[in-house]
């Protein structure tokens, strides 16, 4: 049984039948989530970027063997998360140290990161609001431990079911559950402590 | 009763309306009284009214990045994505595929088939002779010696284990050779030339020489009357009841080590031995039941003796 859309099942079929443009528009569609997640779970701007881009990459390869069991944005996401666990893995091997720094300037225009958001007239305060927002929420996530910072930002900020996580992350429902249990209160008293020591 | 701690680990599942019906019954009930907790529940809730309501930053065009990145594969990565990349694409790479396939199992069969024609041909050659040994008739064409007694004693022809075997084989140099005068050998025999195989002989033991090596004082001793030689090395197999096996076969491992010979125990009740000749009547006299020790049945020439121990139990 198919979850796309057919809209999507087009798409898909003019991939596989070696359609460039297709695998465009299938890149446009979802760059956006696909660098998002990418962002929230490695905490770096150009990771990012180099990770959702792999993410594509990858899916080009593997577009043959995609069963269209589960929607085409999960099976992306799925991709994104193995693939930040990868990173994760090489760089712990390195010894380097992943800090978020949405305060540094490293987004496209020079911007710092905070002052990246979506909201096309935000007004001043709004924006410095947003900014400190993204550093608070962004500097928490980065010290939660892997496993419970894909919980948070799967199901906190990208909205994705139990069941839809089990599957991204290969682990059973049940597991989810304590899982994001445990990382949400973690979450809980780190920014806590960060408003507290503001 | 249940914890404030315990209902507090239900807030999670209950706020995404995944607790059980009993469970979120319960937990609401504990809520209506409990301030501690129904802070932790706004608490929590307030917390994912602020993380979904975070701003996403907005991505790069990925595009160009990722056709790069295509661009720039490997020729190996190029080769496996076009074997499994959906038909028609991958249509003559998978005839080519298929047809190395097929070139390997047709090289793979013929040597197999080349092979069991040649271990048929070798089987027809060889036949049993009238003591019950192989032999090889396209190269031995003689009747066994009439000296030789077969009586009961059936020597045994074939190897020992393997693993005693190869673990203490002897590389001596020129160790496959034996003397063409030796009145052991059974004629018709193929000795050893120097870099030859380890030639293999089995001695006949003359009528009545059974009963020596089976009937040994004492009441639960049993030797197989077996027997070979590798080299200069006689490889004896030996059978015990003993009372306690896996003891016993502790206290010899023990004491081969204290007397600076070789122990290899493949189970716990039988151990592979190699020891210098002139220390068998030793190890026999300290361990053989009934503290016999057996004729020197053992090849003279031999400077080892490896001992192929099979301790049983005499408990019912």
């Amino acid at each position: 049984m198919s979850n796309l859309t057919d809209d999507e099942a087009q798409i898909l079929a003019r991939i596989r039948a070696g359609d460039g443009e297709a695998f465009g528009q299938l890149v446009h569609r979802h760059q956006q989530m696909v660098f998002a997640v990418a962002l929230r779970m490695v905490g770096d701007f150009h990771d990012a970027e180099d990770v959702a881009q792999d993410v594509f990459v990858r899916a080009s390869r593997a577009i043959g063997a995609f069963r269209q069991e589960a929607k085409l944005s999960t099976w992306l996401v799925a991709i994104t998360m193995n693939l930040c666990r990868n990173r994760r893995r090489w760089w712990s091997r390195h010894r380097r140290v992943i800090a978020a720094s949405l305060d540094e300037p490293a987004g496209p225009n020079a911007e710092p990161l905070g002052d990246t958001v979506s909201d096309p007239s935000p007004s001043p305060a709004q924006s410095a609001q947003a900014s400190e927002r993204q550093r608070v929420v962004q500097g928490a996530l980065q010290q939660l431990e892997p496993g419970a910072r894909e919980m948070v930002v799967l199901r906190d900020l990208h909205g994705y079911t139990y069941e839809e996580i089990a599957r991204m992350v290969r682990c059973p429902v049940g597991t989810v559950k304590s899982r994001l249990s445990r990382a949400r209160m973690q979450m809980r008293a780190l920014l806590h402590s960060e408003t507290v020591s503001e | 009763m249940t914890s404030c701690s315990a209902y507090r680990a239900w807030l999670s599942p209950y706020v995404d309306g995944r607790l059980e019906a009993a469970q979120r019954l319960h937990l609401e009930t504990h809520l209506t009284g409990c301030s501690g907790c129904h802070e932790a529940l706004a608490s929590l809730q307030q917390m994912l009214a602020t993380l979904r309501a975070l701003e996403t930053p907005a991505a790069p065009d990925l595009l160009p990045g990722i056709r790069r990145k295509l661009a720039a594969a490997p020729w190996w990565r190029v080769v496996i994505e076009r074997v499994t990349a959906p038909w028609p694409q991958s249509l003559p790479w998978h005839g080519l595929a298929m047809a190395t396939t097929a070139l390997l199992v047709i090289m793979v069969a013929r040597n197999s088939m080349v092979d069991r024609s040649f271990q048929a041909e070798k089987a027809g050659r060889l036949q049993h002779d009238d003591r019950g040994l192989l032999q090889d008739r396209s190269s031995v064409g003689v009747a066994p010696s009439a000296g030789f007694g077969s009586g009961g004693a059936r020597a045994n022809a074939s190897r020992p284990s393997d693993d005693l075997g190869k673990a203490f084989r002897s590389d001596t140099p020129g160790s496959g050779e034996f003397p063409a005068s030796s009145p052991s050998l059974l004629e018709g025999e193929r000795v050893g030339v120097g870099g030859a195989p380890m030639l293999e002989r089995t001695l006949e033991r003359e009528a009545g020489l059974e009963g020596e090596l089976g009937h040994l004082a004492g009441a639960d001793a049993e030797v197989k009357p077996s027997q070979t030689i590798q080299g200069n090395t006689a490889v004896l197999e030996l059978r015990w009841v003993v009372p306690d096996p896996t003891a016993t076969a502790t206290r010899i491992v023990e004491w081969i080590h204290a007397h600076e010979g070789l122990v290899v125990a493949t189970t716990p009740t039988r151990l592979s031995i190699r020891l210098p000749h002139a220390m068998l009547p030793v190890f026999l006299q300290q361990w053989a039941p009934g503290g016999s020790v057996l004729p020197a049945v053992v090849e003279p020439t031999a400077s080892w003796i490896t001992l192929s121990l099979d301790l049983v139990s005499s408990q019912p």
